[in-house]
Parts: structure tokens; C-alpha cells; sequence
């Protein structure tokens, strides 16, 4: 139900006085429960050691810049493994003397659980740990924690030495692991050596530039060839154009010159004489003669010609021949030709060596992939071999550092001490859980009441449904005859057993406290 | 308007009609007639009891009574009565009263309501107890009595004299509910329930008749009572009922004969 808090209080209240019997008698029972609880409560005794611990695993310093060190430790979980061992615990169980009894296996397991299930062991800071037992016996207590630290800290020593011993021998495995793997890649690098006698530093660029001259030596030649040929064309054309000279000096020549000299002869007699003057007779029948001559001498040559194309050999005339100009071209021109078919040869020799320089370019790049990986392992390996020589140098001597127990690293920061004080609920703690308790817990069952009871409990309540349902009058109870002095022997009888409460806690906490 | 303004007015006209009927009945007797309508204000005043209850004896019965100790009860219970007496505006009326559960909440309201009206000298009530199962009137008040309701509506010629007790409370009138009979739910729907409530309240203009009626979620004689009488209070008791029993309660009442919630029982130790 829902009731506005003013409301609320005053029904608390008025249910409370309503049900103060029942709300004595809670009282009664929850006070005399937990004063019994109280009286039976052990005492419990806490001692508690704070251990440093020294983090730097032996291994890391060794391997810096080389390994990545693994996670973290809890030095906590550590430490725990280590002291709720049964080793230590036994130990542990000597020292507070529970084996003097000469307990059977079992029990000893038994009491070596209850041990365990004593002590805390926590992370109280970086690299601190803190390790807590509770007894019911100060003393057991203090020894108990005492033993435990002295036996952690003895077997933390002894796992230092065993670890810096583990550093060295995994340093001394990884060197040679590097060895035989350096080993192998020299072998490798030999091997390679071997069957590409080539393949030397620069003889790459070195055969770069002789296919570099061999190019411009080929294309000089071709430049060379080229000329020539344009030489041989045109020393031909001259060849030819020599015949045609010479012609002009045949017998074909001298024959037309004297008939054109007749001619003019003849011409200039006719300026002075008739044409039956003998002279000029004598003129026409010799130049008619030169003509006759001109004409044979033109068939013969053009049948020499013939003759001479039927034979495949050109026609020259025997003053041509004889011509010095000719002879010099033609000299020329046949030492042309002989310059053509060197230069030929040559390029195509060239070309040849050319070819095979690229060819061994192709196989020594193929090889140099090759060669630069084994030859980035052999450094690689090379570096990191004589880093673990060093290294393991160095774990050397922190092994026989720790051997010497030279490196602590647990040191006691703050010691056992004999608790004074029992810790957890004290016998004050019950006296006040009990006497409010039995106060405000049935008051609180009130309460619950008051709030979880669906049915109605104030006249708000039922005006609040609806407007029509009008209140028109809420009658208190009626009180029964002598009410006020039954409500006053209540109070009176409460605040009796109220007295009587305090004083039985003040009673069994003195017997307490004076240890009785 | 209000509800209770329009209760009012149709309380009012019905009132006129049966004081027209009433003019011709013969059912009043002689000696009700030496004081009636005309009765003086003196002659209720001294309606003393002759076996007046004492203080611890009222104590005992759980009744009012001007200087009780716990003035608490009385004054809530004078208070009701100044808002009856407020919404009638003077004139006399019926009341049923019923309870939302069984118990003696509206026994008890009932008694009291009708003792705070019957402490003002100037007027009278009337118990009647129609809550024929439980009665509570008679063993609440330890009347000794010969005939009681249920006897009168079973008889044809019984007086109503004879049926009206003394309540040991001056100015209260008591009809206890009689012997109990087998089918006893049809004596209120008959005509001679609704004369003997038209009587007794028109014999005295100042005389209130407050009706004890079962409890509603016990009995269908709850729905016919507020139908016969004027109004119905509906007794809520603390911490018995849930608000859906309440609404129950106020849905079985017609809605014109509703007056309102009584909420009893309350503790008031704060």
C-alpha cells in the first residue's frame, strides 16, 4: 500500500504499540540469541607479514633488446603456491606444535586444511605481499606467519638460483642454436659460389659497360656500312658517267667533226662558187664518204654493244679503257665493296657478342636475388651469435652470483608480531548487533507489514480510490478498561527487560573480558 | 450539486408523501400517540432510563458516554453525528449501516451513532438490529427481551410496543432481532418491514433510526435494508479489507442511497 510518510510513521508506530507484545518477545529472543551467539564467538587472532618481492625475473635483464619478457607475475598467486604447499605448511604445523600429538596422515591433512583455509595470502602493493593467518591463539597466530614468511622467502632463494641457472642454460641452447644456423648458411653461401663463378661483386656494372661499348662499336660499324654503300652507289654513277665522255673521243666523234668541218668547207665555197664547181664536188663526195663511215662505225659499236650484253659484259670501247679517270674510279669503287663485306662481318660479330653479354647479365641477376638473401641471413645470424656470446657471458656470472645468493631479491619489509588485539567481531560488536537489533528488527518487520499488507489502513487510502467514497468519519479504537495502566505496565515490564538485557551483556562481557 | 444535496431533496419528497399515507394509518397505539408529533422537548429530556448504565459498565459495553476518558471515540462519533444532522438539515432519517466483513464493526458503529444522537436532550434513537445471525445489540447490551423483529414480522396483531426495548442508555430505543427462522431474508422485502420503518420514524420528528445490517459480503439482507431505509453508511474496519473489497462493498449499494465510508477501528496511540 501506499501511504504518504507521515502517514506511514504514525502507522508504524501505532502497529508497533498494537503488537508490543509480540514486538517484547522478538526483542527477548533476537537479544538472547545473538548474546548467545556472542559468548560462544571465538577470538580470533590476526599476524600478518608484508614480503618485497624483487620482479625482475633473472632472464630479463639478460635478454633485453633481444626477448620481450613474458607478462607480468601475481606475486600473490605465486607466493600462495609456494606457502599452501604441504612442505611448508608441515613445517608451518611443527612450529605452532600441533604435531606433538603425533597426529595420523589424516588429521595432519586435515589440520593442514584448516591451515589453508586460515590464511590469506594478497597483493598489498606493486611487489608487495602481505600474508595474514587468524587463530584463536595470539601466539599460534605469530608463528604461524613468522614460519611462513622465513619458509617463502628460503624457497624464493632457491627458485632465484634455479631460474638464473635455467637463463643460462637457455642462453647457452639459443647460442648454439645460432652456430649450426649460422653454419648452414655459410655453406650455403660456398655452395652458391661455386656454381656461379660470375656472380662477384660488380661483375654486374663491369659487363653492363661492355654491352654499353659493344652498342656504340656496332653502331659506328653500321655508320661506317652505311657510308660505304653511299660511296659505291655514287662511284658507280660516276663509272658510268665516264663512258658517256669518252664516247665523244671515239672514231664516231672524229668522223662527225670532219663531215661538220667539210660542211662549212663546202659553205663557204658555195659562197663564191657554183655547185658543179669541182671543189665543191670534191667537198660533198668526201663528206657523203665521212657519212658512209660514220654510219658503219655507229652499227658496229651498236653491234659490239649487243655482242657484249649477249655475252653479260659491258661494252667498253677500247679509249675508254684506256681513259686514267676511269681506271681510278674503278679501283675506288672495288675497294669499296671489299670495305662493305668487312664492315658486314663485323657488325654482325658484334651482334653476336652482344647477344651472349645479355645472356650472362640475365643469369647473374637471377643468382644476385639469391646471393643477397643467404648473404642477409649470414649477417643477420652473425649479429644476433655473437649478441648471445656476449649474453651468455653475462648469465655466467649471475648464475654464480646466485649461487652465492649475492642477488636477494625477498626482503621482509614488515615482520610477524604478536597480535595484541583479537580482529573480527568482538564481543562489543554483539552487545550493540543485539540490544539494536532486537530494537529496530522487529520494528522493521513493522514496517514491512505496513507497506506489504494490501488491506487498508487509513482513511486517505480509501479516499484516494475514489472521490465518491467519502470519509465521513474514522472512529479510533475504543480502548478496553484500564488501557492507559495496561499501556504503563508495558512500558515498565519493556523497559525491565530492556535493563535486564544490558546488564546480562555487560555481565557475560566481563566474564569475557576477564578471561573467565 | 452534490450527492448527498440530491439524497437530500429526494429524502425530502418522499418524506412528504408518506406523512400524507400516515395521516389515515391506525397503526399508532394510544400511548405513542400521548407523545407525539406534539411531544415537547421537556418530555424527551425526561425520557430517563430506569436501569441507566454506569461508566464502567458503558466502559465494558464499548459505548460513549460524555466524559469518557478516551474523548477521542465520542467526539468522532459527535462529529458523524454533526454531519448527519448537517446534511439532513434537522429532519429525521434512517440510517443502515453495514460493514464491508463479518465482525461487530457496524454493531458497534451503529450502538454508538445512535448513542451520540441520543446524547443531544433535544432528540431520541432507535437500534434496530437487523443483523439476524449475529445479533449484537441485545447480547452487547445483555437486554433480557420477550419479542424481538423477527417475531413482529412474523406475528399479524403484535404492537410495536412490544417489540421496543430499553436500552439502559437515555433517549435509546432498542429493537433486537428475535428469534432466528429458517428463511428470515424475506422478512425485510415485506411491506410490514417498510410500515414499521415508516413509523417509527414519523411517530417522532425527532427520533433517528439507525438500522444494524449484516455485513454486505455476508448476506443479500444488507442491499434490500439500504434499499428500505433512507441511507447507507458503509463500516470500513482497520486493516481487515483490501481496497477491493471496499469497492465491492460500495458497488452493491445503490448509488443514491450512499452516504459515505465509516472507518473504525483506527488505533490513535499517536
Amino acid at each position: 500500500m501506499q501511504y504518504s510518510i507521515e502517514e506511514l510513521i504514525k502507522l508504524v508506530i501505532n502497529e508497533s504499540i498494537l503488537r508490543r507484545k509480540l514486538l517484547l518477545v522478538l526483542f527477548v529472543v533476537i537479544g538472547l540469541s545473538v548474546l548467545a551467539a556472542g559468548s560462544v564467538w571465538p577470538k580470533k587472532f590476526t599476524s600478518s607479514a608484508v614480503i618485497y618481492v624483487d620482479d625482475r625475473n633473472i632472464i630479463q635483464p639478460l635478454m633485453q633488446g633481444t626477448a620481450v619478457a613474458t607478462e607480468q607475475r601475481d606475486h600473490a598467486r605465486n607466493a600462495r603456491e609456494i606457502i599452501l604447499g604441504n612442505q611448508i605448511l608441515k613445517n608451518v604445523l611443527e612450529g605452532i606444535g600441533d604435531l606433538e600429538s603425533n597426529p595420523t596422515p589424516i588429521e595432519v591433512e586435515n589440520l593442514i586444511d584448516s591451515i589453508r583455509n586460515k590464511t590469506v595470502i594478497r597483493n598489498v602493493g606493486q611487489n608487495l605481499i602481505k600474508i595474514e593467518y587468524q587463530d584463536s591463539n595470539a601466539r599460534r597466530s605469530f608463528i604461524a606467519v613468522k614460519r611462513m614468511a622465513a619458509l617463502f622467502i628460503e624457497a624464493g632463494k632457491e627458485e632465484k638460483v634455479e631460474e638464473s641457472r635455467a637463463a643460462y642454460e637457455f642462453i647457452e641452447k639459443q647460442t648454439v642454436e645460432y652456430l649450426q644456423k649460422l653454419t648452414d648458411v655459410d655453406n650455403k653461401l660456398k655452395e652458391f659460389h661455386a656454381n656461379n663463378p660470375d656472380a662477384r661483386p660488380g661483375s654486374q656494372n663491369e659487363i653492363a659497360s661492355r654491352i654499353n661499348s659493344l652498342q656504340g662499336r656496332i653502331e659506328t660499324a653500321r655508320l661506317e656500312l652505311r657510308e660505304a654503300e653511299i660511296r659505291k652507289i655514287s662511284l658507280q654513277d660516276q663509272l658510268s658517267g665516264e663512258a658517256a665522255i669518252t664516247i665523244s673521243q671515239s672514231k664516231e666523234g672524229q668522223y662527225r667533226a670532219r663531215i661538220a668541218n667539210l660542211r662549212s668547207e663546202m659553205e663557204t665555197l658555195l659562197l663564191t662558187y657554183t655547185d658543179t664547181y669541182p671543189d665543191v664536188v670534191r667537198h660533198r663526195h668526201q663528206i657523203e664518204d665521212l657519212e658512209q663511215a660514220l654510219e658503219q662505225e655507229i652499227i658496229k659499236r651498236e653491234e659490239s654493244i649487243r655482242a657484249a650484253k649477249s655475252e653479260g659484259k659491258t661494252y667498253l670501247d677500247q679509249q675508254i679503257v684506256m681513259n686514267p679517270i676511269y681506271q681510278t674510279l674503278r679501283t675506288n669503287l672495288s675497294e669499296t665493296e671489299t670495305q662493305i663485306a668487312t664492315l658486314n662481318a663485323r657488325v654482325k660479330e658484334m651482334n653476336n657478342v652482344l647477344e651472349s653479354e645479355y645472356d650472362k647479365l640475365k643469369r647473374i641477376q637471377e643468382g644476385e636475388a639469391l646471393m643477397q638473401d643467404l648473404t642477409r641471413d649470414y649477417q643477420v645470424n652473425q649479429e644476433i651469435y655473437q649478441d648471445l656470446l656476449k649474453r651468455r657471458e653475462n648469465a655466467r656470472v649471475s648464475r654464480s652470483l646466485e649461487a652465492e645468493s649475492q642477488g636477494l631479491s625477498f626482503k621482509i619489509l614488515e615482520p610477524a608480531t604478536l597480535p595484541l588485539r583479537p580482529t573480527g567481531l568482538r564481543f562489543m560488536h554483539f552487545a550493540a548487533l543485539g540490544i539494536l537489533g532486537g530494537l529496530v528488527g522487529p520494528i522493521m518487520l513493522i514496517y514491512m507489514l505496513v507497506q506489504l499488507d494490501p488491506r487498508v489502513r487509513s482513511s486517505a487510502a480509501i479516499e484516494s480510490m475514489n472521490p465518491d467514497y467519502a470519509v465521513l468519519a474514522t472512529i479510533p479504537q475504543y480502548k478496553e478498561i484500564n488501557e492507559t495502566q495496561h499501556l504503563k505496565k508495558d512500558l515498565v515490564l519493556f523497559s525491565v527487560v530492556f535493563i535486564s538485557m544490558i546488564i546480562g551483556y555487560g555481565v557475560v562481557g566481563w566474564y569475557k573480558l576477564s578471561g573467565v | 450539486m452534490s450527492k448527498i444535496e440530491k439524497a437530500l431533496r429526494k429524502a425530502q419528497s418522499e418524506k412528504q408523501k408518506h406523512s400524507g399515507k400516515q395521516s389515515g394509518s391506525e397503526i399508532a397505539t394510544s400511548r405513542e400517540i400521548a407523545v407525539s408529533k406534539s411531544g415537547t422537548h421537556n418530555e424527551i429530556a425526561e425520557m430517563h432510563d430506569e436501569k441507566a448504565l454506569s461508566v464502567p459498565q458503558m466502559q465494558e459495553k464499548k459505548i460513549i458516554y460524555p466524559g469518557m476518558d478516551d474523548e477521542q471515540v465520542a467526539n468522532s462519533f459527535r462529529d458523524l453525528r454533526t454531519k448527519l444532522l448537517q446534511t439532513f438539515k434537522g429532519d429525521n432519517f434512517t440510517v443502515a449501516i453495514t460493514s464491508c466483513v463479518k465482525g461487530d464493526d457496524s454493531g458497534f458503529t451503529t450502538l454508538n451513532l445512535a448513542t451520540a444522537f441520543s446524547l443531544d436532550k433535544s432528540k431520541t434513537s432507535m437500534f434496530v438490529d437487523c443483523n439476524i445471525e449475529h445479533p449484537y445489540v441485545a447480547t452487547q447490551l445483555g437486554i433480557d427481551y420477550e419479542f424481538g423483529l423477527v417475531d413482529y414480522l412474523e406475528s399479524n396483531d403484535m404492537k410495536v410496543d412490544k417489540i421496543i426495548q430499553s436500552s439502559g442508555i437515555n433517549r435509546l430505543r432498542v429493537i433486537a432481532s428475535g428469534v432466528v427462522n429458517s428463511d428470515y431474508s424475506e422478512y425485510f422485502t415485506s411491506q410490514k418491514m417498510r410500515s414499521l420503518l415508516d413509523e417509527l420514524k414519523e411517530r417522532y420528528s425527532d427520533r433517528y433510526i439507525f438500522i444494524n445490517a449484516p455485513s454486505i459480503s455476508d448476506s443479500a439482507d444488507a442491499k434490500i435494508l439500504s434499499e428500505i431505509s433512507d441511507y447507507t453508511l458503509l463500516v470500513v474496519p482497520y486493516a481487515k479489507v483490501t481496497k477491493g473489497m471496499i469497492e465491492e462493498a460500495v458497488k452493491s449499494i445503490e448509488p443514491d442511497k450512499f452516504l459515505g465510508v465509516v472507518f473504525n477501528n483506527s488505533p490513535s496511540y499517536l
